[in-house]
């Protein structure tokens, strides 16, 4: 009898558990990560009285978490992918509304820029459209700047959101490491560690949230945590860390490394997913392209407009300047000489050399004096520089070479101590500018030691290529200008590489990398991962990007070049007189009044500006001292005859000084054509309307995409991708509510199903208390018994 | 399958949302009214709306520049059209010019006052600025007045020929402006391949017509000029034949006729054809004319060479005894009855040769003329009509071009203020007997305008030919250009005019002709001052040619004076320096009709001969001034060496009337002059001057055609450009006809891709709506239901 009283109390222990564990699951149905328990319950041993078995009530057996590591692993899973893609349709989603902004955006800039282009072609002597057209370049300056500019600051952003999230996940494999050591310690005296595995799964789920995981679960109830690429992030109770570093090749930005007692490991290229990989994603499939597009636009944009305007002439009457910043352009900035005494300039040598910039040569020849010093040398280089007939003395200690064979380009000497300086300025960025030490001779009239002169560059950014010494039959060069590519942190040379935009047509929206194993320089084009050129010295020409290495690089150094990336930034409208707008031509044309037969002049085309003389009036006169049919080409102030005797066909073409005329009709002997600088030309509009007409030119991408269907490209791509993903993250939020749905239906507590086992179990332990009461009275009557 | 209810919670929470989330997205879209609102949403839509963004806008650009285009075309037709009204108004007013029968009247000063105002009308319209102050036919340089005077008449272009062309379309420009050089210079004169005209100083009445070309291959680009000459009824050598003449008895009747200007006498007792032809040949001289005879008949025949190949002239028959009939034949024919009398007067007959100017070539050599015949050359022809005088000069020259206003402005001119013709003239005639006798020093003033041509020499032989010849040696010796037929040419004190003096055929006259007019100014040519230094009888005759050019004063006798030089009278006949000077020397003056005795004193002037030239003393010379002075009170007359080596008074005073004489005075002998006797001397009268005219009438009418056919072109020219400019804007409709057929469509499509259809938007928001509603009910429904509730 007494078993009765046993068996009901166990009885009544177990509903009392069970009861617990239903309010447990009740108290937690709000608790993030929790799985509901359940408690198992089991018939004690029965005892054996005689042949009979006597059940001794119930046990509980174990307070059991109901869960579904499979499951789990999904959740987890989705939430990387999820998650993932969130934070770049995030990103993304605000990119997208950068450059689509349909009211203020560039694509309204550029198309009010060009239509102001087009009043000023239509109203050329109006002040009005010019100033107009200046404010719509500042407005189109201003949609390049704060686009290029909102996008560096994303880029900033996503790398503080790096930053801050590997602190995040730094915190999460600690507490999982702490946890890891809890149910260790839990597990120990053999208790059920249930909640401390649902926290755990819960700092797992957040984890992967960040990252995505896999999870290794050890015999001791340890978890270990690898990276999705299979790196250990948890062991056991130790976390390995996380790092947020400048990257060495670009290092304006972060790479996230993994830390552990060994050292670091990048993860730049290793596959990270959630939140973080999602932000690697976006910066480095989605901003750096859409950067480099809108760079490589701004870029196209302002060289092949300054390439037209500098053709034109202005109001001013003076030749057109550059009408945007340009982008890739750098000057020459060296020098030369120095000691001279002491290489080879002995006393009564005759020494001569050439130097050569931008298609000109100025012929230098000393002859060294008994008592000279290196100063007195150096002032008699410069005295030959000084001589040269496009070499202006500007009184100040200084000698500009004029108007080289490109319009605006000029080198400028002055003296420093006995070396000769020199400092290139203008010029459009298509050309890199050279200055070549040529011919150099020394007639070792005294001695037979050969004169040498040394070349060197000054400052960071002009470093000079192929310097050095130039010796008789040597000639050294000295090229610029250049961007200077970026050097990786861990380069051990303290050589360069310098890279200049040499073809906006063959620009790509890739950037590259440049790398030396000690024998060959490769020039590996990031976009897609291919070596496009090796060369044990460089330079490179491709990509329209000219790529010239030099200096002490050392084999394992690498550069990087970002040609188009900071371009949109750069983007300046640099004129600021609305008369400087070269609206003009710099020539017209005129057929005399006095002509006897009727023969016309095209208002001609410039074909080559680089090379043009439009100053000259020039005169195409049918000599009547002349064969029959046959005009002479004619130098007005001069009388020169440029071309002689040429034989006369209607419509045919007269090219001189860098412009091109079409000629036709029937002249009479005695009639004159003329072609003039076209001075005080008020309305003339034809460059204004070559210069409106770029709008619908293909400059980009191998001469196949306006500036517009450029930028349209970029947007269209960001679009795709924003698009892509977001499609992407529907069907993988589905896959993770479907999950969630499945955990839930499997772990979520529900309050009926409680309810019902609390009645359950209330009505179990009331009958328990029953049998006890049933005891008791069985007691007290065997007691009366007795 | 069992459902927690934190899923049940969320699940209903996250439905709501999501219903939440759609309803504001349709929301946006139809407060938008668009489809998508970002790339994402449809990048290709997105894209697409892009590049029709970019396109509208540029249409809606080039819409702009076509609406500029025609604004500027606009304002030029209609300035286009007030010059061409303007020019048909001209037009008429030079029909009327030339319909005025009248020359140089009212009528025509009120036509060229109109046109004067039409002229600054034209440049009014050529200096057209259009609302921002540009002028619109100035090319490129439209901040430049493109038309301005020089002040001489001319209009300079300040412009260039620049045209700007306006964007239309993405391929198609039009040109907005027309240069000035084109509208208002580029204009061809004449039929615009050759132009003609007469010299103004054409002596005929003759006309050019406009002509045509007829073989336009053969043209070429060159000035002709047409050139008249007076061709003599017979050429060669003259015959008389006089065999029938041999008892002619010439002892009672005596017989005369002029060859040419020389008059032969046959006197008596010459009565055989070689004694006959002797007779003529010792009157005639041998220098221009040979005489032989042979078998009766006299030939007479001109030697002179060169200017001419026409017979001498023989006329002015005349004998003093009544010979009857009438004509040369019956004193060939030996009949009694022949009487002397002028010969017929033969119609002028002319020829023309064309010269080709530029080449130097005679394309036409001596072609008779035909009133209103065709005279072709060149590929082209001409016609002349009317009858022109010898020398007349008709151009043909390539066409030129000439603007606007220079065809109204030498219109103006010609109605107005014609250029005044050259004179043209011949002096002398007969020296020998007017007072050049062999010995005598002729001294005169030829003057051209204000250049004087001073002439002095002394006859050397009594032939007409040789003091003509002297006197062309004095005309050579003044600076002048010898010209290749060995005429000089001398230029006059106004620009661009100058006269071309030379022998005529037979070497007895001078002839002379000016080239270059004056405007408002007559060209005079005068003679004046003529001193013979014997006699002081010499007479020159001066004598307009060219018969149509009005001469004011064309008389070879004397006429008011027109000196404006001093007078000078040669005093050195009286002078006797050997004589010992034993008393004053007193001698009358006459100073502009005041008269004074000079009382030189007694002196010996040969004491002190001081180096002028004969030894003349500059005593002398200071005696006689300071004697003038005190006898007039004032130095009327002053005393210099005389050009030809004499002792000269020159008056003080200069201009008409002024007069001088020398004279012996009254009451004191002759011996007291020096020992001489001093004739006197009246210098002051004699002076002759000759006026140009005005240009014939024809020469008017002659401009007014070629005005009106300059007009005509002109016009021709506003009206190409006018159609022109037509075309263009009619190009410029149909550009944006097309243009904004093209941008509806573009439109239309735009519409469609992003336009949000709200029929569609709207039901779909009132579904999402009531599904919210749903939603929200469902929710509330379901978290009541807890058994909690029931227990």
């Amino acid at each position: 009898m007494p078993d009765i009283l046993t068996t009901s109390l166990t009885g009544l222990n177990a509903y009392q558990a069970a009861l617990a564990t239903t309010s447990h699951n009740i108290a937690n149905v709000g608790t993030e990560g929790y799985s509901r328990q359940d408690v198992e319950l089991a018939t004690r041993t029965p005892l054996r009285v005689g042949d009979e078995f006597i059940g001794q009530g119930v046990l509980t057996d174990d307070v059991r978490r109901i869960v579904n590591n499979y499951v789990t692993a999904n959740i987890r899973e989705f939430t990387s992918t999820t998650s993932r893609m969130g934070i770049f349709e995030e990103f993304a989603t605000r990119v997208e509304s950068l450059v689509a902004n349909e009211s203020g955006g560039l694509m309204s800039a550029m198309d009010g820029f060009f239509n102001s282009l087009n009043d000023v072609a239509n109203d050329p002597a109006g002040y009005e459209p010019r100033v107009a057209l200046l404010g719509a370049a500042e407005v189109l300056e201003h949609s390049f700047v704060t686009i290029g500019t909102e996008m560096q600051n994303m880029e900033q952003e996503a790398d503080e959101r790096i930053s801050f999230t590997i602190n995040e996940v730094n915190a999460l494999t600690a507490d999982i490491a702490r946890l890891n050591d809890a149910i260790i310690r839990v597990a120990a005296v053999n208790q059920q560690p249930n909640d401390l595995l649902d926290k755990r799964d819960l700092v797992l789920k957040r984890l992967s949230e960040k990252m995505t995981v896999t999870v290794l679960e050890q015999g001791d109830g340890t978890l270990n945590v690898l990276m999705g690429s299979g790196q250990l992030l948890v062991t056991g109770t130790t976390a390995l860390q996380l790092g947020a570093q400048a990257d060495p090749a670009q290092p304006d930005r972060l790479a996230i490394r993994l830390r552990s007692t060994g050292g670091s490991l990048d993860l730049s290229n290793t596959a990270i997913g959630g939140e973080l990989g999602g932000l690697l994603d976006f910066r480095n499939n989605l901003l750096d392209v859409a950067q480099n597009r809108l760079g490589r636009t701004a870029i196209a944009l302002s060289e092949t407009f300054n390439a037209q305007h500098v053709q034109g002439l202005d109001l001013n009457g003076n030749m057109g300047t550059n009408f945007f910043s340009t982008v890739g352009v750098g000057n020459l900035r060296g020098s030369f000489g120095g000691d001279y005494l002491n290489a080879g300039f002995e006393v009564g040598d005759t020494v001569s050399f050439d130097l050569v910039f931008d298609g000109q040569t100025i012929n230098v020849a000393y002859t060294v004096g008994a008592l000279d010093t290196n100063l007195d040398i150096a002032n008699g280089i410069i005295a030959d520089i000084n001589a040269n007939a496009n070499v202006t003395d500007n009184l100040d200690g200084t000698y500009t070479l004029a108007g080289g064979a490109t319009a605006g380009v000029s080198l400028t000497f002055q003296l420093n101590g006995s070396n000769i300086e020199f400092q290139s300025a203008g010029g459009p960025s298509s050309l890199g500018n050279t200055l070549v030490i040529n011919n150099m001779l020394d007639d070792n009239a005294v001695g037979t030691v050969d004169a040498r002169l040394s070349l060197a560059g000054i400052g960071s950014n002009s470093t000079s290529f192929n310097p050095g010494i130039a010796t008789v039959g040597i000639p050294v060069t000295f090229v610029g200008p250049s961007n200077s590519a970026i050097s990786n942190i861990n380069n051990t040379g303290t050589g360069e590489v310098l890279y200049t935009i040499s073809d906006v047509s063959a620009l790509t929206v890739s950037d590259y990398e440049v790398s030396y194993d000690g024998a060959n320089y490769t020039l590996l084009r990031l976009s897609d991962k291919s070596i496009i050129a090796t060369s044990a010295t460089g330079p490179f020409n491709i990509d329209g990007l000219d790529i010239t290495v030099g200096g002490a690089i050392n084999a394992g150094d690498s550069f990087f070049i970002r040609p188009t990336r900071t371009a949109a930034i750069a983007f300046q409208r640099i004129i600021t007189d609305p008369n400087a707008v070269a609206a003009a031509f710099p020539i017209r044309t005129l057929s005399s009044v006095s002509n006897l037969g009727d023969v016309a002049i095209s208002s001609g085309t410039i074909t080559d500006a680089t090379h043009a003389d439009f100053l000259r009036t020039v005169d195409v006169f049918f000599d009547p001292t002349n064969p029959t049919g046959t005009f002479d080409v004619v130098d007005r102030a001069t009388g020169n005859i440029l071309q002689d005797n040429v034989a006369y066909s209607s419509n045919m073409l007269v090219s001189q000084n860098g412009w091109q005329v079409r000629i036709s009709g029937s002249p009479e002997a005695g009639d004159n054509l003329t072609v003039e600088m076209n001075d005080g030309a008020a309305t003339d509009n034809r460059n204004m309307l070559l210069l409106a007409g770029l709008q619908n030119q293909s400059f980009i991408d191998n001469y196949s995409a306006s500036y517009e269907q450029s930028y349209r490209a970029m947007v269209s791509e960001i679009g795709t991708l924003t698009q892509q993903f977001k499609i992407n993250l529907e069907v993988e939020t589905t896959l993770l509510n479907n999950a969630i749905t499945e955990r839930e239906s499997l772990s979520g507590v529900n309050l009926d199903e409680e309810a019902a086992n609390l009645i359950k179990f209330q009505q179990a332990y009331q009958a328990m208390t029953r049998v006890v009461q049933t005891a008791q009275t069985l007691f007290n009557t065997l007691l009366e018994v007795v | 399958m069992r459902v927690s209810t934190t899923y049940l919670h969320t699940q209903g929470v996250q439905n709501i949302l999501d219903q939440q989330a759609k309803l504001v997205a349709e929301q946006n879209k139809i407060s938008k009214g668009v489809n998508f609102t970002s790339p994402s949403d449809d990048p290709g839509a997105f894209a697409r709306i892009m590049s029709l963004d970019e396109v509208i806008s540029q249409m809606t650009q080039h819409e702009e520049n076509a609406n500029y285009a025609t604004q500027r075309l606009n304002l030029e037709e209609s300035t286009l059209d007030s010059v061409s009204n303007l020019l048909i108004r001209v037009k008429e007013l030079s029909i009327q010019a030339a319909n005025i029968g009248t020359y140089g009247g009212e009528e025509e000063r009120i036509i060229a006052a109109e046109i004067r105002e039409k002229l600054q009308e034209l440049l009014g319209y050529a200096n057209t600025r259009d609302a921002s102050g540009e002028f619109i036919f100035a090319g490129f340089q439209s901040a430049i007045e493109p038309f301005v005077s020089d002040g001489n008449g001319n209009y300079l272009y300040n412009g260039d020929q620049g045209n700007l062309a306006i964007q239309i379309g993405t391929n198609r420009q039009v040109i907005a402006n027309d240069s000035g050089a084109e509208v208002f210079q580029m204009i061809r004169t004449g039929n615009g391949t050759f132009a003609v005209d007469a010299n103004s100083t054409n002596g005929g009445v003759a006309k050019i017509s406009t002509g045509s070309v007829i073989t336009s291959s053969l043209v070429q680009a060159h000035d002709f000029s047409i050139v008249f000459s007076e061709n003599q009824p017979t050429a060669g050598s003259y015959a008389i034949d006089v065999s029938a003449l041999a008892s002619f008895d010439f002892t009672t009747d005596q017989v005369s006729f002029d060859v040419d200007t020389t008059t032969v006498t046959l006197a008596s007792n010459v009565n055989d054809p070689a004694g006959m032809a002797a007779a003529i040949a010792t009157a005639l001289g041998t220098t221009n004319y040979a005489v032989s005879e042979n078998a009766g008949t006299i030939t007479i025949a001109r030697t002179a060479t060169g200017a001419t190949s026409t017979a001498p002239v023989i006329s002015n028959f005349d004998g003093d005894v009544d010979l009857g009939g009438a004509v040369i034949a019956d004193f060939i024919s030996g009949g009694l009855s022949v009487t002397g009398t002028d010969a017929p007067a033969n119609p002028p007959q002319f020829e023309y040769s064309v010269i080709n100017n530029t080449t130097g070539v005679t394309v036409l050599a001596n072609q008779a003329y035909s009133d209103g015949g065709i005279i072709a050359f060149n590929g082209i022809q001409v016609e002349i009509s009317g009858e022109p005088a010898d020398g007349d000069v008709f151009t043909v020259e390539a066409s030129r071009h000439q603007d606007m206003f220079n065809t109204l402005n030498q219109l103006i001119n010609s109605l107005e203020a014609p250029i005044s013709a050259d004179v043209r003239g011949v002096i002398g005639g007969d020296f020998v007997n007017n007072g050049f006798d062999v010995g005598d020093v002729i001294d005169f003033n030829m003057q051209f305008n204000d250049q004087f041509i001073p002439i002095n020499f002394t006859v050397g032989a009594a032939s007409n030919a040789a003091i003509a010849g002297q006197i062309f040696t004095e005309i050579t010796a003044v600076a002048g250009v010898t010209n290749p037929d060995g005429s000089v040419t001398i230029a006059g004190s106004a620009p661009g005019t100058d006269i071309t003096f030379r022998l005529n055929a037979t070497g007895t006259e001078i002839e002379f002709i000016s080239s270059g007019g004056t405007r408002n100014n007559q060209n005079t040519f005068s003679i004046s001052n003529l001193r013979d230094s014997v006699a002081n009888d010499a007479v020159l005759s001066l004598t307009a040619s060219g018969n149509t050019i009005a001469s004011s004063s064309a008389a070879s006798t004397p006429a008011t004076a027109t000196n404006i030089a001093a007078l000078r009278v040669d005093i050195s006949a009286g002078l006797d320096l050997s004589a010992v000077a034993a008393a004053d020397r007193t001698f009358s003056l006459e100073v502009n009709g005041v008269t004074q005795n000079v009382v030189i004193p007694a002196v010996d002037y040969t004491a002190a001969p001081v180096g002028v030239g004969d030894g003349t003393s500059a005593a002398l010379l200071a005696a006689i001034n300071t004697a003038i002075n005190s006898a007039f009170g004032s130095p009327v007359a002053i005393a210099t060496e005389s050009a030809v080596g004499g002792l000269a008074l020159s008056t003080t005073a200069t201009g008409p009337g002024t007069t001088i004489t020398v004279a012996e005075a009254a009451g004191v002998g002759a011996a007291n002059l020096f020992g001489a006797v001093i004739p006197q001397i009246t210098v002051g009268n004699g002076a002759v001057s000759f006026l140009s005219g005005t240009p014939h009438r024809s020469y008017l009418s002659q401009q007014i055609d070629n005005a009106l056919n300059n007009l005509s072109r002109a016009f021709d020219s506003v009206t190409k450009i006018q159609t022109s400019i037509g075309g263009r804007l009619n190009a410029i409709d149909s550009q944006l006809e097309t243009n904004a057929a093209k941008k509806e469509h573009m439109q239309k499509i735009r519409s469609d891709i992003e336009d949000l259809d709200l029929a569609e938007a709207i039901s779909n928001m009132t579904f999402q709506t009531s599904v919210l509603q749903i939603a929200q009910q469902t929710f509330v429904k379901i978290q009541n239901l807890s058994l909690f509730n029931f227990i």
